[in-house]
C-alpha cells in the first residue's frame, strides 16, 4: 500500500482525565514484519503508548491530545477499536486479562469473533495457535482462570493472533513469569515475525530479553521517545546498559 | 412424622419450589444485565410491568395470543435498542452508581409510558391454564404453578443454551468476564448490550405474563422485583446458576416459613423471611452462594 511503516506514532501526546499528562512526544515506527521493543522504567508511558495505538484510552478517560497515529498511512487516531482489530491492529493487554470463566479454546475463539470467519477458518487459526504454543493443546478445555501464568500469557497472545493481525501490540508478556517461560514466548514471537510477516511492538520492563530478540527498539523516558534504533546497537550503548541492562535490582527483581 | 404430615410437608415444599422458579426468572433478568454492565438494572420491574400491560391490552383489543406476544416482544426490543443508544452509550465508562441512577430514572419513564399508553386500571390476565390441583401420590400440586414453573424452566434453559452455544453468547461471556479485554480483542460492546437488554426484555415478558396471570396486571406488579432482590443476594448478582438456586431456596423458605413458623410468630412472615435469610447469608458470604470470586461457569 504505502512504502512507510505499517504503524506509526508521530509526536503523540496523551493526557488522562484532561489533566494528567502521560505522554508528551512519543514517536514509534513499526514496519511490516518488524519486531520492535518498547522499553522504559515504570511509569515511562509504555502501556499508554500501546493503548493510544489501539484507541483504548477512552476506557481510562484518556485521550490523544496531539500528534498522529497512522496505520497503513491512514490516520486512525479515532477509529473504533473493532475496526482497528479487523484491519489488523490488536492489543494483548498488560496483565494478560484472559476471560477467566471461558475455556482456553473459547478464549482463543473470542479473538476471531470480530471477523465473520467460517468454522474451517476458525479451526485453521486454532491449529496454528496450538502449533505455536503446544502447551495450550493440553489445557484447551480448562477454564482460563485456572491455568498457569505462562499458559495465560500464551492464551492472551493466541487470542490476539486469532484476529489475524498484521501488527500485534503486546504489553509486558514477561510480567511475573519464570525466565524459561519468557524465553519460550519470545522465541515463538520471533518466529512469527520471520515466518509469517507479523509485526510486533512489545512493551517490556525486562529490557534484556526484549533487546535480545527485537530488531529495533524505542526507549521511553518520562513520556517521551528518548532513543530509537537498532536493538543490538542500543543494547551495546553505555547509557542503555547502565540504566536498563545494568544490574539494577529494581529492574531485575520486579514482580507483577 | 406421619404419612399425612409428610405429604403435607412435601406439598408445601413443592409449592414453594414452583413459585421459586418464577422468582428465578425475574432474578435472571437482573443477572444478564449485571454481568455485562456491572449495574443493577432497577428498571427490570418496570419492563416486566410494561410487558404484561402491553400484552394484556393487545389481547383485550382482540389480538390472538401469539400476535400480542410478538408485538410486545418487538416493543421490548425497541426499548432495548433505545436504552443502549440513549443511556448506556453516552454513560459508558461512568461509575456504576451513575448507571444505577440512570436505570432508576428509566424505570419511572417506562412505567409512566405504560400508564400513558394503556391507562391505570387493573386487568385480569387469563393464559388459559386451568388451576385445578392434581394429585401426585397423595400430594396436591397446583396445575398453574406446575405449568408456570415448566415455562420458566424452559425459558431459562433456552437462555443458557443461547449464551453457551452461539457466537453472541460467547461474546456475552467475554464481556461479562472482562469488559476491557473484550473491547481490546475487537468485540462490540454495543451489540452485546442490545442483545442483553433484549434478552432481559424477553425474560420480563415471560415473567410478566406468569406473574400477571397470578396477581392480575396492575402497577404493583413491578414490585415483584422486590422478591428478586433476596434471590440475587443469595445467589450472587452475577450468576445465572445462583439466580436459579437462589430462587428455589427463597421460594421454599417462604412457603415453609409461612406454614410452620407463621403460627408461632404471627402472620405476615412471607413478606420478610426471604430478606432475613438473604441478610444472614450476606453476613457469612458477601458475594452470595455463586457470586465472584470464582471461576465456575454461570
Ligand atoms: N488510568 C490512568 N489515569 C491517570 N493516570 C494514568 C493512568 N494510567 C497511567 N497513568 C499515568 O501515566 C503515566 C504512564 O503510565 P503507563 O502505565 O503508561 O506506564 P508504563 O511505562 O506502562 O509503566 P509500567 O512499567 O509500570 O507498566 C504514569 O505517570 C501513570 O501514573
Ligand atoms: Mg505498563
Amino acid at each position: 500500500m504505502t512504502s512507510g511503516p505499517l504503524l506509526e506514532l508521530d509526536a503523540v501526546e496523551v493526557s488522562y482525565g484532561g489533566a494528567i499528562r502521560a505522554l508528551s512526544g512519543v514517536s514509534v515506527a513499526v514496519p511490516a514484519g518488524a519486531f520492535v521493543a518498547l522499553i522504559g522504567a515504570n511509569g515511562a508511558g509504555k502501556t499508554t503508548t500501546l493503548k493510544a495505538a489501539a484507541n483504548l484510552l477512552p476506557v481510562d478517560r484518556g485521550a490523544v491530545t496531539a500528534g498522529r497515529i497512522s496505520f497503513e498511512g491512514e490516520d486512525v487516531t479515532h477509529q473504533p477499536v473493532h475496526r482497528l482489530v479487523r484491519r489488523g491492529l490488536v492489543l494483548a493487554p498488560e496483565g494478560r486479562r484472559c476471560f477467566r470463566s471461558l475455556t482456553v479454546e473459547e478464549n482463543l475463539i473470542t479473538g476471531a469473533l470480530g471477523r465473520s470467519s467460517t468454522r474451517a477458518e476458525q479451526r485453521e487459526d486454532l491449529d496454528k495457535i496450538y502449533a505455536l504454543f503446544p502447551r495450550l493443546t493440553e489445557v484447551r478445555r480448562s477454564p482460563a482462570g485456572l491455568v498457569s501464568g505462562g499458559e495465560q500469557q500464551m492464551v492472551a497472545i493466541g487470542r490476539a493472533l486469532a484476529s489475524r493481525p498484521r501488527v500485534l501490540l503486546l504489553d509486558e508478556p514477561s510480567m511475573g513469569l519464570a525466565p524459561l517461560v519468557v524465553e519460550h514466548i519470545f522465541r515463538a514471537l520471533k518466529r512469527l515475525t520471520t515466518e509469517s510477516g507479523l509485526a510486533i511492538l512489545v512493551a517490556e520492563q525486562n529490557a534484556a530479553i526484549a533487546l535480545r530478540h527485537a530488531d529495533r527498539a524505542v526507549v521511553l523516558e518520562n513520556g517521551r521517545t528518548a532513543l530509537e534504533g537498532d536493538a543490538k546497537a542500543l543494547a551495546a550503548r553505555g547509557d542503555v546498559k547502565a540504566f536498563y541492562l545494568g544490574r539494577a535490582p529494581s529492574i531485575e527483581t520486579r514482580v507483577a | 412424622m406421619e404419612l399425612a404430615d409428610f405429604q403435607f410437608f412435601v406439598e408445601v415444599l413443592v409449592g414453594g419450589l414452583l413459585s421459586g422458579v418464577m422468582y428465578s426468572l425475574v432474578a435472571i433478568g437482573f443477572v444478564l444485565i449485571y454481568k455485562t454492565s456491572g449495574v443493577l438494572n432497577f428498571a427490570q420491574g418496570a419492563l416486566l410491568l410494561f410487558a404484561a400491560l402491553t400484552f394484556v391490552s393487545l389481547v383485550e383489543k382482540g389480538l390472538p395470543f401469539w400476535a400480542a406476544f410478538a408485538l410486545t416482544f418487538a416493543a421490548l426490543t425497541l426499548i432495548g435498542i433505545g436504552v443502549e443508544r440513549a443511556v448506556l452509550r453516552p454513560l459508558v465508562n461512568q461509575p456504576p452508581i451513575t448507571l444505577f441512577m440512570a436505570t432508576l430514572g428509566l424505570s419511572y419513564i417506562i412505567e409512566g409510558a405504560a400508564q400513558l399508553i394503556w391507562g391505570t386500571q387493573v386487568h385480569a390476565l387469563d393464559l388459559g391454564i386451568d388451576d385445578t390441583p392434581i394429585d401426585v401420590a397423595g400430594v396436591f400440586i397446583s396445575t398453574f404453578d406446575l405449568v408456570a414453573a415448566g415455562v420458566a424452566a424452559a425459558m431459562v434453559a433456552s437462555l443458557l443454551a443461547f449464551f453457551r452455544f452461539t457466537r453472541i453468547g460467547l461474546a456475552f461471556q467475554a464481556v461479562a468476564d472482562d469488559q476491557f479485554a473484550a473491547v481490546a480483542v475487537g468485540l462490540r460492546l454495543h451489540r452485546v448490550w442490545v442483545v442483553v437488554w433484549t434478552a432481559a426484555g424477553l425474560v420480563a415478558l415471560v415473567a410478566g405474563l406468569l406473574w400477571g396471570a397470578r396477581l392480575g396486571v396492575q402497577f404493583s406488579l413491578s414490585l415483584v422485583v422486590l422478591k428478586a432482590l433476596p434471590v440475587l443476594v443469595l445467589g450472587g448478582f452475577d450468576s445465572i446458576a445462583g439466580a436459579i438456586v437462589g430462587g428455589l431456596i427463597i421460594g421454599a423458605v417462604e412457603k415453609l416459613g409461612e406454614v410452620y413458623l407463621g403460627p408461632l410468630l404471627g402472620g405476615g412472615i412471607e413478606s420478610w423471611i426471604a430478606y432475613a435469610v438473604a441478610l444472614a447469608l450476606l453476613l457469612v458470604k458477601p458475594s452470595g452462594l455463586f457470586g465472584r470470586p470464582s471461576t465456575e461457569r454461570a
